[in-house]
């Protein structure tokens, strides 16, 4: 059996993009959903320090909470970006592998 | 005979090259382990339980004194899985948000400690923000699995 490269090729930049089609929808949603919490949580921090239910000190702690909370949440996505450009990369050279066997 | 090494060289080329491409796969991320999930979910839980506790209270029974050993067990609890984390190759970012994690808590702690008491404001927010951190964990855990 031959070895048709720019075949090869197109197999496993589909199967690549196939994953990363896959995975798009994933970091979206992900990526609303900590937008969201993030912007409830700044408002009832701002209600409650405009209804004096808190004063400067515990706003200015909670803000700087805040910020780890989201550091926490962003660095989901850093390993989520890294997990599917894993997926991408290793379906990739599986095809690349599979058409080698088969051309031997 | 030349032709018979050429034929032998080859095949044991193609042979060496097989096996290097069987384990041809990149990593980008750490492998992903069950027992450190299950973990993760039975801290978040502890967590909870511990802000579920104190809110239960009246504000001036909500003394350092009556939870010291429960932020002792937590503290402790989470400083395991840092360095768990830690000792895992490919696994910066998830380190990291288990160390964000131990200073909130510590945080807290001390808040509480110079206080001597926790208002329902900061008890619930905090509540909130821990399970929002303990949640990303348990996803980023997960998306190890491949």
């Amino acid at each position: 059996m031959g070895f048709n490269v720019e075949d090869v090729l197109e197999q496993m930049a589909d199967a690549a993009n196939s994953e990363v089609v896959d995975s798009i929808g994933d970091i979206k949603a992900f990526t609303k959903e900590v937008l969201k919490r993030k912007e409830e949580s700044l408002k009832e921090l701002a209600l409650a320090r405009a209804a004096d239910e808190i004063d400067d000190e515990i706003f200015n702690m909670e803000i700087e909470r805040e910020k780890k909370v989201v550091e926490a949440e962003l660095l989901t996505m850093q390993i989520m970006t890294k997990a599917f450009a894993q997926k991408a990369v290793n379906a990739a050279l599986n095809i690349f592998a599979a058409s080698v066997r088969a051309a031997l | 005979m030349k032709t018979g090494y050429k034929i032998l060289s080859i095949n044991v080329l193609a042979a060496l090259f097989l096996v290097l491409l069987n384990g041809c796969t990149v990593k980008y991320v750490a492998e992903y382990d069950a027992g450190i999930k299950e973990e993760i979910v039975e801290i978040a839980k502890k967590v909870d339980i511990f802000w579920g506790e104190l809110l239960d209270r009246d504000g001036d029974d909500r003394k350092y004194s009556s939870f010291k050993s429960a932020y002792n067990e937590i503290e402790a609890d989470i400083r395991g899985l840092v360095m768990k984390n830690e000792i895992r190759p490919l696994n910066k970012a998830s380190t990291k948000q288990v160390r964000i994690a131990l200073d909130l808590w510590v945080e807290d702690r001390e808040l509480h400690k110079k206080k001597d008491g926790f208002s329902d404001f900061q008890a619930k927010r905090h509540r909130k923000q821990f399970n929002r951190v303990f949640t990303a964990m348990a996803i980023g855990e997960d998306l190890k699995k491949q």
